[in-house]
């Protein structure tokens, strides 16, 4: 049977009757106005165990994701390391400087390459011949023996700086700027 | 189980998934912007390779020019001066000078009786 001693409710362990009237003892009982929810996080453990298992998850994941990052990484500076084998600075300005040098000089080779072909293309007779071809500081120096203007040929792939036309020869200072 | 340890481990799991992530992504871009640089570099390294490769003093014309021309060697260019050339001769060290990648500085024909060539080329 429940009982009330000094504010307590008190019943013997295993007296089956103290379930059935203790709502109405408690009816019975001014109760205090600050409450206690015994079962306030009602979350069941597999919930718990589920949410904690997704979070480790996601945190092994990326965990996994930067290590295997710092690997890259490492191979990364091993290659880096292989490229210097080839006595070249490493630095983007220093490579670009090296390149720019280089490429004018290609650059300009190919360019007097081309000219000189397109010079073997001069159209001239059996008896016609060049005399003097020169090439310095981006200047051609021709002295054809010839009886043909050839003004209009060179014009197509040169600029004229100066000509001299009489009947057995053409003389021309030809460049590219 | 009690709702602070709870609340604790939660927020605490929170914070370490977001600094996880956070590292992730800036190693991730780190990594990235390195690997974009080291596949720049090897491409700049492969060209100045390919030009330097190209334009090396090609010695073994140098020394078949020796055979018809007189060769001087400067400071950092070589002085090449061809005389008394028959069509033939001509021919070959024409075809020798400039189909060799040799730097060529400046160069001159001159074609009479016998043809001329001076050229200079850099090292």
């Amino acid at each position: 049977m429940l009982k009330k001693i000094d504010d307590i409710l008190f019943c013997y362990p295993n007296d089956k009757s103290c379930k059935t009237n203790i709502k109405d003892a408690i009816k019975n009982i001014k109760q205090s106005s600050k409450k206690m929810k015994f079962d306030a996080i009602n979350i069941d453990k597999m919930t718990i165990f589920m949410s904690g298992f997704i979070f480790l998850a996601i945190n092994i994941y990326f965990l996994s994701g930067f290590i295997n990052y710092k690997k890259v990484s490492l191979k990364l500076k091993q290659k880096q390391n292989e490229l210097s084998k080839y006595h070249l600075p490493l630095t983007q300005i220093q490579l670009n400087a090296i390149y720019s040098k280089l490429k004018k000089i290609d650059s300009l080779q190919q360019i007097i390459r081309k000219d000189l072909e397109f010079f073997s293309k001069t159209p001239l007779n059996k008896n016609e011949e060049y005399k003097i071809l020169s090439f310095e500081n981006k200047f051609y120096y021709i002295k054809i023996k010839t009886s043909k203007n050839l003004h209009n040929f060179f014009s197509k792939r040169f600029i004229i700086k100066s000509e001299e036309f009489n009947k057995t020869s053409y003389q021309t200072k030809l460049t590219h700027e | 189980m009690n709702k602070r340890v709870l609340f604790l481990i939660t927020l605490f799991l929170i914070l370490l998934t977001i600094f996880n992530i956070k590292l992730y992504i800036n190693t991730k871009k780190e990594v990235l912007e390195y690997q974009d640089y080291l596949i720049k570099l090897e491409e700049k390294i492969k060209k100045i390779t390919v030009l330097k490769q190209k334009y090396r003093l090609n010695t073994f014309s140098l020394h078949r020019l020796k055979k018809f021309c007189a060769v001087n060697e400067e400071d950092e260019k070589y002085l090449i001066i061809c005389k008394n050339l028959n069509t033939s001769k001509f021919n070959t060290v024409q075809n020798i000078l400039f189909k060799t990648n040799f730097k060529i500085k400046n160069f001159k024909i001159e074609k009479n009786s016998l043809a001329k060539i001076t050229a200079e080329i850099e090292k």
